[in-house]
């Protein structure tokens, strides 16, 4: 089984200091962390691997920073680690990196499974697994909440309203998975030491030859502006919390809201 | 400057009856179109739930290719969400997804998106330079103001190919779950929500009580749920669910950014809460400085008095 996961270093978004006169992003003192769902997609392909055997390919596009969140992956069970890095992707919008990164899978051996976070903490947008699927023409199983493994593909509850969506899909096919849809183990001494020794390899458009048009992304931020304040409520004072309770109880009562 | 055409709108059919954010979605659109000197057209996708979301990107593409709108709305549904992102992929096209709100820029005869940006702490104006320009929204950014709008008068029907041979992932069947239902927060009309302030999972029982009273449901920022205190399924804010519910009691809750993206655009807010400098006021329609346990054991007390 040829089995690829897609991670993505993230900043700590509590990190991120906001300049609320010029509305300027200071990120000079952000640190950076593995995207968290991102950590349940390689459970579930160490998971697949000791189900189906194969290896575990774990793909992310960034700077040499991202290298720290690729050992953690040995950590956890990864065999091969590739970061995807030119000056042509920087600034790439979702679909430019699902571009990329199917590039990149073609490039490194056509995928049997291929799993993905739901969507990350910094964009939160949830398209890769989507638009993977229809770049490589293969199924897509989206935001599993419990996997079952078959000889053939997989079966994944989706959650859905009042109950479960259940889905089911023949390899290749891409998964992206929820928090819920495993627990993590914590990492062994044996994996503290495959991610120090882990070696990271580096593929750039020199390997991926995608076109200056097809790494143009469609979408642009025009500006950045604060969430609109809404104009400013009533307090309500009474002596004693009792006493604010039955007034808001009144208020309520009277403008029939309850 | 090109011409602005028609606006689509993606109708998700359950069970023969429009959802409602499509509908949502349609109102908005003719506000677009009328400002645009355009059209709004309703593009229904039958019995959604029996298509793969390959066959309705198929149909997508060859109405698209053959018609030429200028935009494409979507409901940020699981469905809406596979389609429109598939779409984007395989006709190249750009995306505002989650967006808050959408406007029509005379000068540039196109449309701008807005979506919140750093988890909610900004938010970003997004452009698109291809066309058809394609945004997604979640249910209850277009509260409807009238009636709903009849999505029959210039409808367009996608011709969904009955051909299943190509489709690679299928819905095997829809297993009901009581747990589940008793955390679809997003239906509640009222919402009794508690953050850290709560203090434990027993602090829940309380608002729970209060919620019963009310014909309401309880939620929960993330705050709570990493405390462990209540199921992930309850909370609301940018990693969670989107509400708007007529009123919503923000119990403990400080109302930072990202959990107040998820619930600022319910109908009243309450927030009760012993910090008075908490962020959570500047959101409230009315807000209570004090202990939440006792205004909500108050509360309680009264209701169990008129009912």
């Amino acid at each position: 089984m040829n089995i690829y996961v897609l991670m993505k270093q993230v900043p700590v978004i509590s990190d991120i200091k906001i300049n609320h006169q010029t509305f300027t992003v200071d990120r000079s003192s952000v640190g950076t962390m593995m995207n968290p769902v991102d950590a349940h997609a390689i459970s579930a392909a160490v998971a697949l691997k000791k189900s189906l055997g194969g290896t575990v390919t774990v793909l992310s596009m960034g700077n040499e920073s991202c290298e720290t969140q690729l050992r953690e992956a040995a950590g956890m069970g990864a065999d091969r680690l590739v970061r995807i890095t030119d000056d042509a992707f920087s600034g790439a919008d979702t679909l430019v990196t699902a571009k990329v990164l199917a590039a990149a899978i073609k490039h490194l051996g056509d995928a049997d499974c291929i799993f993905c976070g739901q969507a990350s903490l910094d964009g939160s947008t949830g398209q890769i697994g989507a638009k993977l699927a229809a770049l490589l023409g293969i199924g897509l199983l989206n935001n599993a909440c419990q996997i079952d493994i078959e000889d053939k593909g997989l079966t994944i509850h989706q959650k859905a309203g009042n109950g479960y969506d259940v889905w089911q899909a023949d390899f290749p096919l891409i998964c992206s998975v929820t928090e819920d849809a495993n627990e993590l183990a914590p990492v062994t001494l044996k994996g503290k030491m495959a991610a120090k020794k882990a070696v990271i390899s580096v593929l750039s458009n020199e390997d991926l030859h995608i076109s200056a048009e097809d790494s143009h992304s469609p979408s642009h931020i025009e500006a950045l502006f604060p969430a609109s304040r809404q104009e400013v409520g009533m307090k309500i004072t009474g002596s004693t919390e009792k006493e604010s309770a039955r007034k808001l109880a009144d208020i309520l009562f009277e403008r029939h809201l309850i | 400057m090109g011409k602005f055409n028609d606006i689509w709108v993606f109708i998700e059919m359950s069970e023969n009856e429009p959802k409602l954010v499509s509908l949502e979605l349609l109102a908005k659109a003719k506000e677009l179109a009328s400002e645009a000197g355009s059209h709004a057209i309703p593009v229904i996708c039958p019995d959604a739930a029996n298509h793969s979301p390959e066959t309705i990107i198929n149909a997508l593409k060859t109405a698209i290719e053959e018609a030429g709108p200028s935009a494409l709305l979507f409901g940020s549904t699981p469905l809406g969400r596979e389609v429109s992102a598939g779409l984007s992929a395989v006709m190249n096209l750009g995306i505002a997804s989650d967006c808050t709100n959408v406007m029509y820029r005379a000068s540039d005869a196109d449309l701008l998106f807005i979506r919140p940006a750093f988890d909610g702490k900004l938010y970003a104006s997004v452009s698109l330079d291809t066309t058809p320009q394609i945004g997604t929204f979640s249910m209850g950014i277009f509260p409807l103001k009238d009636d709903a709008p009849a999505i029959q008068a210039n409808a367009r029907t996608l011709n969904l190919s009955s051909d299943d041979s190509t489709v690679k992932a299928r819905l095997v069947k829809f297993i009901e779950d009581a747990g589940l239902a008793d955390s679809n927060i997003e239906e509640a009309s009222i919402l009794v929500a508690g953050g850290r302030g709560v203090g434990s999972a027993e602090g829940f029982d309380k608002l729970r009580e209060l919620a019963r009273l009310l014909g309401g449901n309880i939620a929960a920022s993330r705050g709570a749920v990493d405390e462990g205190w209540i199921s992930r399924d309850y909370q609301v804010g940018a990693t969670g669910k989107t509400v708007t519910p007529k009123i919503y009691f923000a119990c403990g809750i400080s109302g930072a950014v990202p959990h107040v993206v998820g619930m600022k655009d319910s109908e009243t807010i309450i927030a009760i809460n012993t910090d008075p400098a908490a962020p959570i006021f500047d959101v409230a329609h009315y807000g209570i400085v004090g202990d939440l346990h006792k205004v909500i054991s108050e509360l309680i007390e009264i209701l169990k008095q008129t009912h």
